[in-house]
């Protein structure tokens, strides 16, 4: 993120010879390949529009080609077009230079192919004519050209799994709203509750039993501003025709569960915490799980020790888990170490709640 | 003034003593250290790992990248492990490896599905580096064919005939090209790189836990004695000493992030870094007493801090530049 640059694409103008369809066709196919389409754009000028346009900065390219082009190459003579370029250029042009270099090595691979097997051929017995043996072969290295991209095995490795960029942010979202959201619950845990919770021992309402519903209490509230926040997804998803999240029984439950766990994290923040305290040390765990949990940048991108700091918090199979339930399949979702957490954590905030004073 | 300054220098001790304060140092430097060391795929990359699986046209196609005017630094590596890391770590901007019977179909002139292109979406160049590794491995193309179509052209085979060939190939292939363009450069604006978000993260975060010092002292964290001394006093007074406060709990963390900011590659410089830092320090302390005003109730306070920190977060960090991305 830090040196990141932006990488647009860069406007190219050709200068093609009056009425010369057929260097003009080719000129098309040329732009619409793939690999010459992801860094630029063509458009057709005059020399005089394109030179101009260069040194204004609104082209970043100019390539003017010779009248008989065609007719020098179809006839093996030597031919030099001209490339007009500023004196500074950028990465785009120097992607554009990369693959017209890459383009004229075909062609030179191609030539060297027939100019040898033209001269080889002088006095030998051959099937077909010295002159069609360059069509022969001219129409082969074509061929293969052409399919020059089925060379390839795509492979796509994204950062973010099999979640969409859309479904990797939609998660984020979700996950940082509900830890901002516990900051709130602090309320529970102030001074001047203590002689409410005296009170309520009294009554017969347990330490531990106050602590289970001060659990319950928080995971209600969390599972209410979740289920708004999937509501919200699922309309948006629906009318913007964008589809990253779809309404279900198992992100429901999923997200119930998902409540239940952050519920029961912030129990154990506060009572290790007490009051202010706990708010503090919430929010700057919150600030290091968001980060190395990857919900900012995906943790491919964090350094090792980041990434283990990550999926050793309880951020990270919170968004597992929550992944699961809202983009793929609950039942497949390894539900072994989010309830291992769930249970530590209950153990833990149960446990100082019935030391506490 | 003499008075203000000796507010400042209690209030800096009594911050020093705060275990909290040495707590946001530690998180502070953490977070820096992992934010720089964050890695993405960066659009100047122009790394690509290629793994030749032990295949015979090793040599040759390396030979033919090395010769090649090539914008790109190919990278040999010894397993296709090594490939999918660096791609998926941003380290490379993509990479090819070669299938493991890629000689032997080679030798029967299938080109089918023959190279495995690792590339990830925020790949910018994988189109042209696939031109330029298909570029280099034509030439193998080449004489296969040539090789193989000697029954279609020839009445006979001749051995010697086809060495003959193969060598006037390879001769041509060093020579000059059939159509070549000529650069001329021309004399314009200047051009300038579009950086996609210039902001500078570690700044950000520095920035960030200066204002959270101020804002939590703010909220009451520490506040019980200088409370009772603030009451005491009048005013314009309770101003000043409120401000001088506020100021007091961001120094110790605007010095020390200032001083780590230096020691990264990030640095815009020690007169920047400090005017920055200082103007933070001075209008952020300002404005955290005014927007600290606002709230009533402490809980809501906290709220709308907790807000403020995750926005400044995702701002900071450009989010809306790599989600465009």
């Amino acid at each position: 993120m830090m040196k990141t640059t932006v990488f647009p694409k860069i406007e190219v103008g050709v200068v093609v010879p009056e009425d010369n369809t057929i260097v003009e066709m080719i000129t098309n196919y040329i732009s619409s390949m793939e690999s010459v389409e992801s860094i630029c754009d063509f458009s057709y000028v005059s020399y005089e529009d394109g030179k101009r346009l260069l040194s204004e900065g609104d082209l970043q390219v100019v390539v003017v080609l010779p009248a008989n082009l065609y007719e020098d190459l179809n006839s093996w003579q030597s031919v030099q077009a001209t490339i007009l370029l500023p004196k500074e250029e950028v990465i785009g042009s120097r992607m554009f230079g990369q693959i017209l270099s890459s383009g004229l090595g075909l062609l030179q691979v191609a030539e060297a192919g027939i100019k040898s097997s033209y001269e080889v051929s002088v006095d030998q017995s051959l099937k077909m004519s010295r002159g069609e043996i360059g069509y022969f072969l001219g129409m082969k290295y074509v061929g293969q050209v052409l399919d020059r991209m089925d060379t390839y095995d795509e492979f796509v490795i994204s950062p973010t799994g099999t979640m969409t960029m859309v479904q990797f942010y939609y998660l984020g979202l979700m996950l940082c709203v509900c830890l901002i959201y516990g900051l709130n619950f602090n309320y529970l845990y102030e001074k001047k509750q203590r002689a409410l919770q005296a009170k309520l021992c009294i009554e017969g309402v347990g330490k531990v039993q106050q602590a289970l519903i001060r659990m319950i209490l928080m995971s209600v509230y969390v599972f209410v501003l979740e289920f708004i926040v999937y509501g919200i997804g699922c309309v948006v998803s629906e009318t913007l025709g964008l589809y990253f999240v779809n309404f279900s029984i198992d992100g429901v439950v999923g997200l119930l569960i998902l409540a239940l766990m952050m519920g029961v994290h912030f129990h154990m923040i506060y009572s290790i915490g007490r009051d202010k305290n706990g708010t503090l040390i919430l929010l700057i765990t919150s600030i290091l799980m968001v980060l190395c949990a990857g919900l900012i940048v995906p943790s491919a991108y964090l350094p090792e020790i980041a990434q283990f700091v990550g999926e050793v918090a309880p951020l990270y199979t919170w968004s597992l888990l929550a992944q699961g339930a809202l983009f793929e399949n609950l039942a497949a979702v390894e539900l072994g170490i989010p309830l291992i957490w769930l249970a530590v954590e209950l153990v833990i905030g149960v446990y100082v709640s019935w030391k506490s004073v | 003034m003499e008075k203000r300054i000796v507010w400042y220098q209690l209030f800096l001790k009594q911050n020093i003593k705060k275990p909290t304060t040495w707590i946001m140092f530690v998180l502070m430097l953490g977070l820096l250290w992992i934010v720089a060391n964050i890695h993405i795929p960066d659009g100047t990359n122009h790394t690509i790992m290629v793994c030749y699986q032990d295949s015979s046209y090793e040599k040759e196609i390396e030979n033919l990248l090395k010769n090649s005017k090539t914008e790109f630094e190919f990278v040999s590596v010894e397993n296709a492990d090594e490939v999918y890391s660096a791609v998926e770590k941003g380290r490379a901007e993509c990479g090819f490896v070669l299938s493991e019977d890629f000689d032997r179909q080679i030798e029967k002139g299938k080109w089918k599905e023959i190279v495995f292109c690792y590339t990830s979406p925020f790949g910018t160049k994988t189109e042209v580096a696939k031109e330029n590794f298909f570029a280099a491995m034509f030439p193998i193309y080449s004489k296969w064919l040539l090789t193989t179509t000697e029954g279609d052209i020839y009445k006979k085979t001749n051995a010697g005939r086809m060495e003959e060939l193969l060598e006037k190939h390879d001769a041509f292939l060093g020579g000059e090209l059939m159509l070549s363009f000529e650069e001329i450069r021309v004399d314009g604006t200047e051009v300038v790189e579009e950086k996609a978000n210039s902001i500078y993260p570690l700044q950000g975060l520095v920035e960030l836990f200066v204002l959270l010092a101020m804002l939590l002292a703010a909220g009451g964290y520490g506040q019980k004695e200088t409370a009772q001394i603030e009451s005491a006093l009048l005013i314009k007074e309770k101003i000043q000493f409120r401000y001088i406060y506020l100021l007091a709990s961001g120094t110790l963390t605007a010095v020390i992030g200032f001083v780590a900011i230096l020691f990264t590659t990030d640095s815009r410089g020690v007169l920047i870094e400090f005017i920055s830092i200082l103007g933070l320090l001075v209008v952020g302390a300002f404005g955290v007493m005014i927007f600290s005003k606002l709230f009533k109730n402490r809980l809501t306070y906290l709220s709308w801090v907790a807000t403020f920190v995750f926005g400044f977060l995702l701002l900071r960090f450009g989010v809306a530049g790599y989600i465009t991305h």
